[in-house]
């Protein structure tokens, strides 16, 4: 009937356990992404465990880029715990955060956490391949909020954001999967029409930047995107698309 | 004896209250719109354990608004707060379509318990603000709305980032609510 009546008690206490054991990890043992100590909450798509106020952040971005869930209040599917057991917080940082300064000052949480996962700031560019113009160019193309404006207006941003992709599920889905869906932001300045959901092939990504080839980890987690961009494709069960998803992820969690 | 003196009262003068109670999965946005209709303002929120509860005076209708939390283990509590209630805004993040089977089946649950069986039902379908979101239409099939028997329901396309759609459905439920006179 809902995400409980799929998880027998048997298996929730499982889960129960698992997270405990997982929340115990050194790694897993400070928020994601403000590192604020004993984080109870997690993004299940991401894999990642976060505090209480970073949880409300990323409920904000929308379950295209982060879905949300108590460690603790919330019943967890075994795919959910899969991911979360297979990624955890230092994977996910050593992609989210590869190209991060090592002294970033994250004043503003909010905006740290919007660049990092929406803006997607400091994900590896390339490697050995990437010029460091070539990165400021596309620095200085973001659209990166002031560190001193309020905080209304960044719950706003997300409306600015038109180029976000995502999905139409089929409403008969059978139930809430753990699927990590990223969504990609082409990187433009402005655009004040929301662009309409829509599939590009991933060619067209890799012809404007050709160093992207090289990098695995930047292709694997767009092919994710692209997958969950097909909206033609919202037929397909969604059992197929967590399988094929969770495959992908497998795969990404292996060759790192 | 005296609750009922202060409900003719505010009848005959047409000042009249209602429960309501604001529910849906966690993370449907019920916080943000319950601080919209009442601030106007957008609030940054964390997830609610337990309740938040504010007047929300609109159309001549002192609504007294209930918003509960919606993490699975906590969804049990809600039938603490159904006595009494009025009115149901069950609130749906639209964009969030891999649950909607859960929100769905949990929106029917509600609809089957006792306590409700006079309360009119108001459905916000949210974050039409995001990409992917699901227009009314295609809530209404999700959640299978046509299945409501003897109940008064709407349902309105709300962006509660934006300020959109939220006084539209305040003002179907104030209207519903006078005409039944609640």
């Amino acid at each position: 009937m809902n995400e409980k009546a799929n998880v027998s008690k048997e298996l929730n206490a499982k889960h129960r356990k698992i997270l405990d054991g997982l929340l115990k990890l050194p790694e897993n043992r400070e928020c994601a992404d403000c590192k604020a100590k004993g984080p109870r909450w997690a993004s299940v798509n991401l894999g990642i465990f976060i505090c209480m106020q970073c949880s409300g952040i990323h409920r904000s971005l929308g379950v295209h880029i982060s879905k949300v869930r108590s460690a603790t209040l919330d019943t967890w599917l075994p795919e959910q715990v899969a991911v979360i057991q297979s990624m955890g917080n230092e994977k996910s940082n050593s992609y989210w955060e590869a190209e991060l300064p090592p002294n970033y000052d994250r004043v503003g949480i909010e905006n740290f956490i919007r660049a990092k996962y929406e803006e997607k700031r400091w994900i590896p560019r390339g490697g050995n391949t990437k010029s460091p113009s070539r990165v400021s160019e596309e620095k200085a193309s973001f659209h990166r909020p002031l560190p001193s404006s309020s905080g209304h207006r960044y719950t706003n941003n997300i409306n600015r954001v038109p180029d976000v992709r995502n999905i139409a599920h089929p409403p008969n889905a059978s139930n809430d999967i753990a699927a990590p869906k990223h969504t990609v932001i082409q990187h433009k300045k402005q655009n004040s029409e929301p662009a309409v959901p829509k599939y590009e092939p991933p060619k067209q990504e890799a012809s404007t930047t050709p160093q992207r080839k090289v990098d695995y980890a930047t292709d694997l987690f767009n092919l994710l995107c692209t997958d969950d961009s097909r909206e033609n494709d919202s037929k397909t069960s969604n059992d197929e698309k967590s399988c094929a998803n969770l495959q992908c992820m497998s795969f990404l969690l292996i060759i790192r | 004896m005296g609750i009922m003196f202060t409900r003719l009262f505010s009848s005959l003068f047409g000042n009249k209250e209602a429960r309501i109670l604001v529910l849906g999965l966690d993370n449907a946005g019920k916080t943000t719109i319950l601080y919209r209709l009442q601030m106007g303002e957008v609030v940054s929120t964390i997830p609610t354990i337990g309740f938040n509860v504010e007047t929300v005076q609109y159309n001549n209708i002192k609504f007294q608004v209930w918003d509960l939390g919606g993490q699975t283990s906590i969804r049990p509590y809600w039938r603490c707060y159904f006595p009494n209630t009025q009115a149901i805004i069950y609130v749906v993040d639209s964009s969030d379509t891999e649950r909607l089977v859960i929100a769905k089946d949990e929106f029917h649950a509600i609809l089957e318990e006792e306590e409700l069986r006079g309360a009119v039902v108001l459905i916000f379908a949210n974050k039409q603000d995001l990409p992917g979101a699901l227009d009314d239409a295609a809530v209404t099939e999700a959640l299978e709305l046509h299945k409501i028997k003897n109940r008064q329901w709407a349902i309105f396309k709300t962006s509660a980032i934006k300020g959109e759609g939220l006084f539209e459905g305040l003002d179907w439920l104030s209207n519903t609510l006078k005409s039944i006179g609640g």
